[in-house]
This record gives structure tokens, sequence and C-alpha cells, in this order.
């Protein structure tokens, strides 16, 4: 069951990449073919399986297993403050998505191939003209359902 | 096909120059190869220039303006961007074009300055070069980043260990205390390499090629005119060139973009990876040269690939040495440079030239080159097989 995540608004890194709905709620905008049911993130208008244009957006569950990941021990350029972690995750719907990793207190002794991850929100950096932005993370799912904080 | 021969090389040694800059690389290099080819300026049909441009003002005239160094102009230059292979996939192109029957004399030079006027033009490039700005770029990701996902899973699930990730770097920088064009050229030993600056796990700084400067050049001629020139051919006898599939499935460490290369390399030489005896390969990180042990075909998986290691087979002196140069770990990696530099490396190697790091009666060598990165895939592999 998909915890229902909420956004208040905060400035995303790229608006394209999510789906907000009226009552709050924030979800990763990918796209689904509607001919040969291939997922997409981020969502595209053309299918580069069956080459129709006809992909659909559609909110993707947010919940992946994890592939690989890394711990960054320097800041980023981009002002990420270190250690940071990233990887990549698969999604449920087939797609592969690449995340920042959020583990509580950092530690990310407890991350391993396969582990379940689930989608949130989170703070990515402070821009040139002082405002704060804000991306989708996966982290997990114990955190979600009450496991953390 | 058209026979297609390397007559002349250039190369200066890599490193941190901050009070030279890309003219006065370029007219080095370039000299030196075609004073090598016994090749004039006005020989010269067709250029093409491997370079990121990072540190320039003029990254779109970096071609021009090194050419007109030694008196080429007016004739078609091309530059190409292509990350980290810039440099390779510029000599595929040159030998494009004489394959092509529209050219016989062909230039290249690979360039690259890192160590630029601003710290935010170093950083930029050391963090962004060759991927994908709108998506992973955007949100931290970072060159080291895929490898370390490779050690990752070389580590996690084949069981190589982190001890001999670090021994492709002992190795290289051994190899590059016998090359007087490397930029480090001094021995390092596991435990350094183990407890140098972490930069993004499990790899360490000297787990990682170095920021640089450097340039290379080679003189390419067709057989129909190679009796103008000095009589040294080193013949092209495979080129190719793939992209990445960025599959959506697998282990991060397992793309096939290198295999399909060199597939087609070996096939179009008609040569084997037991026939190479001395390869230049894209040690960017540690990892990386474990891969291409196994995607050039020498080993059969990663976990031999390790093995060879262990035993020094990839060792000067060993089955087939590998980046005697000192690879990008400790001769460096200029971006651009690279490619053409280990062509010059294999074209030193089969004419004797080799110096202190000479592989024994080198006949067939082989150059391998990879540049950007997404969705935990390479942007493109270029490979050549060059024999005397």
């Amino acid at each position: 069951m998909t915890t229902k995540l909420n956004w208040d608004g905060g400035k995303l890194v790229n608006p394209d990449f999510f789906l907000t709905g009226e009552d709050g709620s924030v979800s990763l905008r990918g796209g689904v073919c509607a001919t040969c049911n291939k997922y997409f993130f981020p969502y595209k208008e053309i299918c580069t399986v069956c080459f129709q244009k006809t992909v659909k957006e559609t909110p993707l569950s947010g919940r992946g297993k994890l592939v690989s990941w890394s711990v960054a021990s320097q800041p980023s350029i981009m002002g990420l403050e270190s250690p940071y972690c990233f990887g990549y995750i698969d999604l449920e719907e087939g797609v592969r998505i690449y995340s920042l990793l959020e583990v509580k207190d950092n530690n990310f002794e407890v991350l391993y191939k396969g582990k379940e991850l689930q989608m949130t929100m989170g703070f990515l950096y402070q821009n040139i003209t002082g405002e704060d932005i804000y991306t989708y993370k996966f982290t997990p799912v114990e955190t979600i359902n009450g496991g953390g904080d | 096909m058209r026979k297609v021969a390397i007559v002349g090389t250039g190369l200066v040694k890599f490193g941190n120059y901050p009070e030279r800059g890309i003219r006065k690389m370029a007219e080095e290099v370039l000299f030196e190869a075609l004073t090598d080819a016994g090749a004039r300026p006005e020989d010269i049909q067709v250029a093409y220039c491997g370079t990121n441009g990072f540190s320039s003002d003029t990254p779109d005239m970096q071609g021009p303006i090194s050419f007109s160094q030694v008196g080429i102009a007016g004739i078609p230059i091309l530059q190409l961007k292509n990350g980290c292979a810039s440099g390779s996939n510029a000599f595929r192109e040159a030998w494009i074009s004489l394959q092509s029957g529209l050219y016989d004399v062909a230039l290249v030079l690979g360039i690259e300055k890192l160590s630029a006027p601003t710290m935010e033009m170093i950083k930029l490039a050391a963090s962004m070069g060759g991927g994908d700005g709108e998506l992973e770029g955007s949100m931290g990701f970072f060159p080291p980043g895929i490898f370390a996902m490779f050690a990752r899973h070389y580590m996690d699930d084949l069981g190589v260990t982190r001890e001999q990730l670090a021994k492709v770097s002992v190795k290289n920088h051994f190899h590059a205390t016998l090359n007087p064009y490397a930029h480090y050229p001094k021995n390092v030993t596991v435990e350094e390499v183990l407890s140098s600056r972490p930069v993004t796990s499990p790899l360490n700084t000297l787990d990682c090629c170095p920021i640089d400067d450097g340039a290379a050049a080679a003189v390419l001629v067709s057989e129909d005119v190679l009796s103008k020139f000095k009589q040294r051919p080193v013949w092209v006898v495979g080129s190719a060139q793939t992209s990445g599939t960025y599959p959506e499935e697998g282990n991060i460490g397992d793309t096939d973009t290198t295999r399909r290369a060199v597939a087609i390399a070996y096939e179009m030489s008609g040569v084997g990876p037991t026939d190479i005896d001395v390869a230049e390969v894209h040690d960017c990180f540690t990892p990386a040269e474990l891969m291409h042990y196994r995607d050039l075909g020498f080993c059969k998986d990663i976990q031999e690939a390790a093995y060879w290691l262990e035993k020094g087979y990839t060792y000067l002196g060993g089955k087939i040495p590998v980046n005697t140069s000192g690879g990008l770990l400790a001769k460096g990696h200029p971006l651009g440079a690279t490619g053409v530099a280990q062509i010059c490396e294999i074209v030193q190697q089969l004419r004797g030239e080799a110096g202190e790091r000479q592989v024994d009666n080198a006949r067939v060598g082989l150059t391998h080159n990879g540049g950007g990165f997404r969705q935990g895939d390479v942007g493109s592999v270029c490979v050549h097989i060059l024999q005397k």
C-alpha cells in the first residue's frame, strides 16, 4: 500500500518530474504507453519500444528495489553537503531511476542490493539566488512505515 | 577497405601546467607529429581535434587555433567533444575520412587543459563532464559514482577484494615510473591506495585518475601516398565505435557496450584477444580495468580478471601487458588527449621505441577508450587495433 506523500509547495529541482494533486499529494510523473504498456521516467510523449505517440502521463508508485549505490565523501559542486548517498532503483513498474538516498542518521550500512525503498521528498541545495530547492529521494520502506523518524 | 597507416606521432608529458596553454601544447605535439612523419603542414588535407574545451574561452575554436600554430588553416577542420572518448573518436573520424577515399592525409590532435583559470570550471568539469545534466547531474551524480557502483557489484556479488582493486593502481603507477610522459611516475602501495582520501565509496583518490593537462597528435595516411613519408608505418587494422543502450535491468557493471565494439574491431582486423601483445585501456577508475580485461576477451569473467591482476599477467613482462604507459590512473587523463595518447603509446611499442617499458616483439596492439555515462552505461566506446 503506497503511503500518500504530501508536498507543501517548495521549489522543485524540475517540476516536470512531479505530479502534484489538489489535495497536496506528490508523486513521480511517469509515462505509460497505451499501445505496449511500457513505463517511462521522466515522462516522454513517444514510446521508444513501439514508436507510437501514445504515452500517457501517470503517477508512479514510488516503490522499488535498490540496484546499487555509493556514498560521496565530498560536497558536490551543486552544493549538496557530504556525505550524501546516491544510487539506482528498479521501480515496480519496470523503470530504473536515479535518486539520492536518504537513510536515518546517515547509517548507509543498512543498504543492500534488493532492499525495498520508497519515494520521499527532501532538500537538495540552495540555488544561486538563495532559494531552497527540493527533489525526490528514496528511503528504506521501514522509515515510511513508522520504523524511523 | 583502404589500408591506412599512422606515420607520425607527437606527445607532451601530462601534468599541471598553469603557465602553458592550449597554443603551446598544440604547437609542440603537432610539430613533433609532422616531423616524425616527414610531413609538412601543406600535406595535411583534413584535421580533427578531440577536445571538451573545459578551460578555454573559445571551446568552439580550439581546433582551428591549435592547428594554426603550425600553419595549418583553411582545410576542413572538425572538433569532436565526446567526453573522455573525444581523442579516440577524433582518431576514428580521421581514419573514416581516409576510408571514404576523399582524402589521403589526415592529422589528429587530442588536447585538454583541466587545470583551468577558475576553480569553478575545474569542479564543473570534474563533477558533471560527460553525464546527464537534466537528470542525474542535477541531483549530485558525478563521474566516479558509476565506477564506484561497478566496484560494489564486483566486491559484493563476485568476491573481488578491495585490495585487488587497489592493485590496478599499484600496477599502473609502477608502469608510469618507466614512462617519461607520465604525470605521476611514482610507485604506490596497496596500503597507500586504501588509505588515500575517500571520494565516493568504495573508491579513494588513488583509485581515480588525476585532473591534468596534455596533448597528443598523430598523422594518418592511406597506403597510396605512404612512399611520400618516412617509412615506419603502423597499420590501423581494426576500428570500432559503439554507444550505450542504457538497460533498465541487470547489474551495473555488466552492460555490453565495450564487448560490442571489441567484437567489431576483432572481426575487422582478423585478430583475437590472444593475438594482442600490448593494450592501452580506459582505467579511469580502478574497477574499470578489471571490466576491460573481461570485455576485451582477455579473461572470461571478472573473477578471472582479478586473478590475472594478482598473478601479474598484465604487468610488463606478463601475458598481455596492459597500460604500459601508466594508464589514465598514473600517466594522466586530460580528457581529449587520452585517446590519441593511447595510440601514441601503442605506436611507440610496435616501433620498438618504448624504452624501459618496451614489450618484447610487440606486433599487435589494442587501444580502448570510453566516454560519457548515464543510467549505468557508458556513452561511447572506441576500440582500435594496430599492427606493425
